[in-house]
């Protein structure tokens, strides 16, 4: 193991690396910080700027991008009641009534100070939960790889949005689209209509911008010009003994955030409201959560950073996305040639000690970065759209087209963009469709596979304790969905 | 559109679309050299199944529900009601057009126009303006892309 975290270190340390987490963290604060722009449309964006690096260089800029979108939604949020990230809409709840009282300088203090150590926590668990739950997937074999691909799907119910019939319809889609190609165990063509760029199967960088970047770009153009006034930036200050006393609420917020970060399909939005409401249970002073209350933006901030590290243990441990950016960075190591889960550890163990290293250094310059952002803000969203999202239409062209030099990934980026518009004009969700799509190629080949050694026998499928214990847990996560869902109808009606 | 009826139109869509697959793409674009779940075939079937069933679904769901005007409103809120996809179609033929002339005559004849094509989309009216970043913008994403990362663009 020693000899892995030397390798690591000599992997990761040198100009280019921190250069390229630095770069990272700057480029996620700025998406997170300008409303309209993600944290996933960032990912997707860096994508094609790392095929010319290393793998431990791509996944530095990625990982940092990451990190700074999940903090600077706060941002807007306590600036200007506006979050940038989703996940930012319970920091709005008292970061923006803080800079109605003068006080906003304050809670960009805290909400920065609480994201960086919801940020270390969340990272130091992902290193021994992500350790420990890959030894155990050595011991996976086609049977427990298929019923393990079952339970993710139950992920689709996470992320689907108001509607779990449109989450599963898209999710199916993505599962079609996934098996075009060559088909993974008689090497067949199916839907490649003759075409030999069809052959490998659809881009998945051509499907990933497209849905993600392309269609945002069409909504975008949609949206009537917003006016921003000149915001008035206030100096990111505030006393460690303030950050001392909402520790426990920070430590709070941190667990939150890793526990429901790491249950594929829940995330940064659930985390940080579950957090700021058990803040408020705990609180002596519960009244003042709403008005400007610094428990609520620890609280808050402390999660919504702390889900990183408890999305990444499935994914980096079993290559299995928890949310949508974690879909969208599984894509990302598959464009690399890597696929996250077992076999990564086993073979790669100094990339992933690198990657966990390169986490942890990315949350450290959270400081510095948040900083200057928070000061840059105001000419941050001064930036006109005009400039801003023709921009990024180039850059999703130039990314695509620059990955396998085809044009014909290009229509097919173009087709997944108005697939995506349509998609959202309608209000079907994305991510289903993208896990779906990159979890049909793992599923049918272990499938097929563990079928091959028992000639057929479906029972093959509950034949070993841990395949019986996906199956008991996919029962159990739809059992929940379902009670999750009823209850939220009840709500609704009541 | 309300969203009940837009739910429906969809859900038909999706059935018709299923019904394409299931009996005219998979068996002649999908070669079926096994049975079972070891063909070639099983996979996407089971996909289009539950296209299908999806769709099915959300039509029994909707007309059964027949969303309250409440609900309705709530699905509607979550687009702009300004909004009219003729811009963002405009912008896809722009895009269109880029991907044909950058076959054509090369990356730096297709960018400029589309930046500008873009800008003016997006609200840009200062013709200076439009100029000078549709240049700027196209010079710099040539070196990010083709000196910074040896990334080809023809």
């Amino acid at each position: 193991m020693l000899t892995e975290l030397f390798s690591a270190l000599d992997m990761l340390i040198s100009i280019q690396n921190l250069v390229a987490i630095f770069a990272g963290v700057a480029f996620g604060v700025f998406m997170g910080a300008v409303p309209g722009l993600t944290g996933t449309m960032g990912i997707a964006l860096v994508i094609p700027l790392t095929y010319a690096f290393e793998p431990i260089t791509a996944f530095a800029l990625l990982l940092g991008t990451y990190k700074g979108a999940l903090f600077s939604g706060c941002i807007p949020a306590i600036l200007i009641n506006t979050p940038g990230t989703p996940a930012a809409a319970a920091t709005v709840l008292d970061g923006y009534p803080l800079t109605k009282q003068g006080r906003g300088g304050e809670a960009m203090g805290m909400a920065l100070w609480s994201s960086v150590i919801g940020d270390v926590i969340s990272t130091v668990a992902l290193i021994f939960g992500a350790i420990l739950l890959a030894q155990l997937a050595t011991k996976f074999g086609p049977p427990e790889f298929s019923m393990l691909v079952l339970f993710s799907l139950t992920i689709v119910a996470g992320v689907s949005g108001d509607s779990m019939i449109k989450g599963l319809i898209a999710a199916a889609v993505g599962f079609i689209f996934g098996t075009v190609g060559l088909d993974p165990m008689m090497a067949t063509p199916r839907f490649t209509f003759g075409e030999l760029t069809m052959l490998n199967g659809i881009s998945l960088m051509a499907m990933l911008i497209g849905l993600f970047a392309v269609s945002e770009l069409f909504i975008q153009a949609e949206a009537s010009a917003s006016s921003i006034s000149k915001v008035l930036v206030p100096k990111a200050k505030v006393s460690w003994a303030k950050i001392r006393e909402k520790l426990p609420t920070i430590l709070r917020g941190s667990a939150i955030g890793i526990v429901l970060g790491s249950i594929p399909g829940l995330g940064a939005t659930p985390s940080a409201f579950l957090s700021y409401s058990e803040a408020k249970r705990a609180s002596k002073t519960p009244e003042k959560f709403g008005k400007g209350s610094l428990d609520g933006v620890a609280a808050a901030e402390s999660a919504n950073n702390a889900t990183a590290g408890g999305a990444l243990i499935p994914l980096m441990a079993l290559g299995v996305p928890g949310d949508v950016v974690t879909a969208v960075l599984l894509g990302a190591f598959l464009i690399h040639g890597l696929a996250p889960g077992p076999q990564l550890f086993a073979e790669n163990l100094d990339l992933v000690y690198a990657i966990f290293i390169a986490l942890l250094l990315a949350a450290l310059m959270l400081p510095v970065v948040g900083l200057a952002a928070i000061r840059l803000f105001s000419r941050i969203v001064m930036i006109p759209r005009y400039v801003l999202y023709p921009i990024i239409a180039i850059l999703c062209l130039l990314g695509v087209f620059g990955f396998n030099s085809s044009p014909t990934d290009l229509w097919i980026m173009l087709g997944f963009g108005f697939l995506g518009y349509g998609m959202r004009k309608l209000a079907f969700p994305l991510a289903p469709m993208m896990i779906g799509f990159v979890l049909e190629p793992i599923g049918e080949q272990s499938v097929r596979q563990a079928l091959t050694i028992s000639s057929g026998d479906w029972s093959v499928f509950v034949s070993t304790p841990i395949s019986i214990l996906f199956l008991v847990l996919t029962v159990l996560s739809i059992a929940f969905i379902a009670r999750r869902t009823l209850k939220d109808r009840k709500e609704a009606k009541a | 559109m309300a969203r009940a009826t837009s739910d429906i139109l969809s859900g038909l869509v999706l059935v018709g679309a299923s019904a394409v697959l299931y009996f005219y793409l998979i068996p002649n674009f999908v070669a079926a050299n096994e049975s079972g779940a070891m063909s070639p075939q099983f996979f996407p079937k089971l996909g289009t199944i539950l296209i299908g069933i999806g769709g099915a679904a959300l039509i029994f769901v909707t007309v059964v529900t027949r969303a309250s005007e409440e609900t309705a409103r709530d699905a509607e809120d979550q687009t702009d009601p300004t909004g009219t996809p003729f811009v963002a179609l405009l912008i896809a033929a722009a895009m269109a057009g880029f991907i044909l002339l950058f076959q054509w005559v090369g990356y730096f004849y297709a960018a400029p126009p589309l930046i500008a094509v873009l800008m003016f989309l997006f609200g840009a009216r200062n013709p200076l303006i439009i100029i000078l970043t549709a240049a700027v913008a196209t010079g710099a994403l040539y070196a990010v892309f083709s000196l910074g990362l040896n990334l080809p663009l023809v």
